[in-house]
């Protein structure tokens, strides 16, 4: 049963060369700025309980995918459909920093959807993981980053989504921290959930996914088994970095341009959740 | 229509959720002060104190309006516009601030402005109260007239969300609203006959009644004082009930149309 579907899904983002230019586009609809499309065609998808590690160089259009797994922005183009509710966790994971750790996961519960009976039963668990002890009662604002990631992580792990998108996530913990992560998705993946895995650790990738989505500027470069893909993406890393400055700079500009006018327009973009 | 049987039932739906959002504004925008509470009730009464001096004493040489001291008077409408006055900025910067936070797309966002009417709204209540015992400290006892706040009290909290609404939707999109809000919010407090008594000029006090804010005000003051304006201007009262529904209306639709495209403005 395929779990995420991306069909012909693009994300335009457009950039204004005056700010009366975004004025007009929002009252007469009309784009006067120069377009920007950060996902071009993208199509995929993906089976439950799928480890799916998502690669490429910055500005691939990485993030841009993840919010568009976690249900944060609408596609333009195209459609998302999600098998179910999705969790982003990303380094800074919106917690209020005024608040307290204990504040902030009523706080967070509430604006994921959950009532007050939910959070209250998920909260040990959370203090559980995210281990901080006394901190809990604290403002956020004197946590260190660690701290605050493993909160935001804990959070986003305990209110059980179905579809989870780790950002960037792990790189600010520590190794056995990192490790617990990793053991709760191993765990997440037997339940059968789907996990999508955005990182730039290549070692964490290999050892972990069950599949890698490759994005090269905002298309899908390659998306396979996770051994062959790695391969590939590490020649491409490879063949990247001999490249000199001035042969880089006119690839990118290749790849950014290119085919933008081959956009799949036919829908206005959506995205369905279906309910699990 | 539709829009705003759409948006009374996001509101409905997730009642719990307002309440428990609007006790955490209050609690992050004071836990950063050691005194909390306490400058809740004093910076406005710094204000009402400065406004009777300059009004009262100063341009009015200490005389009662109709026979009300000139002190209860202020500060019976004066409390009106401390909510109004710092509800529409709030309400109207809501969105943009909060919904990079909020960063879920099924998230009801129009309870983002009532979450944030509603964590002023406590200390609004509180000044009720007080206002109420100053009365009592001249001899206007509540009576009858009270019941009005009932009906006041309510109608304000709807106008200042159909406000909200609308602005807060409008400067996600166009952040210079903030600005103009800032500005009006500034002209009209002194447009506002909050201090001073409107002259017996039909076609000024006309005028000035184009303002629905004239209605609130006023409204306020025949509940807390009993100055009777309500009963006395039920025409007004229509006037002041049509524009609201209009701004409902737009800000429903504006909201609605919008709301998918919120984040990509922040």
């Amino acid at each position: 049963m395929s779990h995420v579907v991306f069909e012909n899904v693009s994300k335009r983002y457009v950039l204004y060369s005056r700010p009366i230019d975004k004025l007009k586009e929002v009252l007469f609809g009309k784009v006067s700025g120069k377009p920007f499309y950060a996902l071009k065609n993208v199509s995929f998808s993906v089976k439950q309980g799928e480890i799916v590690g998502v690669v490429g160089i910055n500005g691939s259009g990485k993030s841009t995918l993840s919010h568009l797994l976690a249900n944060v922005t609408p596609p333009t183009y195209g459609r998302v459909t999600l098998g179910g509710k999705s969790a982003l966790i990303a380094i800074s994971s919106g917690l209020n920093n005024q608040l307290t750790g204990r504040d902030n996961i009523e706080l967070k519960g509430l604006m994921m959807g959950l009532n007050k009976k939910q959070i209250q039963a998920i909260t040990p668990e959370i203090l559980e993981f995210a281990d901080i002890g006394d901190f809990i009662d604290q403002a956020v604002k004197t946590y260190s980053s660690g701290m605050r990631a493993r909160l935001g992580f804990a959070i986003s792990i305990n209110i059980n989504p179905d579809i989870l998108i780790i950002d960037e996530a792990l790189s600010v913990g520590d190794q056995t921290f990192t490790e617990k992560c990793l053991d709760k998705m191993r765990e997440f993946r037997d339940q059968g959930k789907t996990i999508f895995f955005v990182s730039h650790s290549l070692n964490q990738v290999k050892s972990f996914c069950t599949k890698v989505l490759w994005l090269e500027y905002g298309e899908v470069r390659m998306f396979g088994p996770t051994t062959e893909t790695m391969a590939e993406y590490n020649k491409y890393l490879y063949w990247y970095k001999q490249l000199t400055k001035k042969q880089a700079a006119h690839y990118v500009m290749k790849k950014r341009t290119g085919r933008s006018d081959e956009i799949e327009r036919s829908t206005r973009g959506e995205t369905i959740e279906l309910s699990s | 229509m539709n829009g705003i049987y759409t948006i009374g039932k996001e509101l409905k739906d997730h009642f719990y959720l307002i309440f428990r959002l609007s006790l955490y504004e209050t609690k992050s925008l004071y836990s950063m002060q050691y005194l909390g509470w306490f400058w809740e009730i004093m910076t406005p009464l710094l204000q009402i104190g400065v406004y009777w001096v300059v009004f009262g004493f100063g341009i009015r040489g200490g005389h009662p309006v109709d026979g009300i001291p000139f002190v209860f008077w202020l500060v019976s409408g004066l409390i009106a516009w401390f909510f109004i006055g710092s509800t529409i900025p709030s309400g109207s910067r809501s969105i943009y601030g909060r919904v990079a936070l909020v960063s879920k797309m099924h998230f009801p966002l129009s309870t983002i402005p009532a979450y944030v009417i509603l964590a002023q709204f406590y200390r609004h209540l509180a000044m009720i109260a007080l206002t109420i015992v100053l009365g009592m400290a001249f001899g206007y006892f509540p009576g009858w007239h009270t019941l009005e706040l009932l009906y006041i009290v309510p109608a304000g909290v709807i106008f200042l969300y159909a406000v909200s609404l609308l602005l807060s939707a409008l400067s996600t999109m166009i952040r210079d609203v903030q600005n103009m809000v800032t500005s009006a919010i500034r002209m009209l407090m002194y447009l506002t006959p909050i201090m001073w008594i409107p002259p017996d000029h039909s076609l000024f006090k006309t005028l000035l009644m184009i303002n629905p804010l004239v209605y609130l005000i006023e409204g306020y003051r025949s509940a807390l004082i009993g100055t009777g304006y309500l009963l006395d201007h039920v025409w007004y009262g229509l006037y002041f009930w049509t524009v609201t529904s209009v701004l409902l209306v737009v800000g429903a639709a504006v909201h609605l149309r919008f709301r998918r495209y919120f984040i990509d403005y922040v």
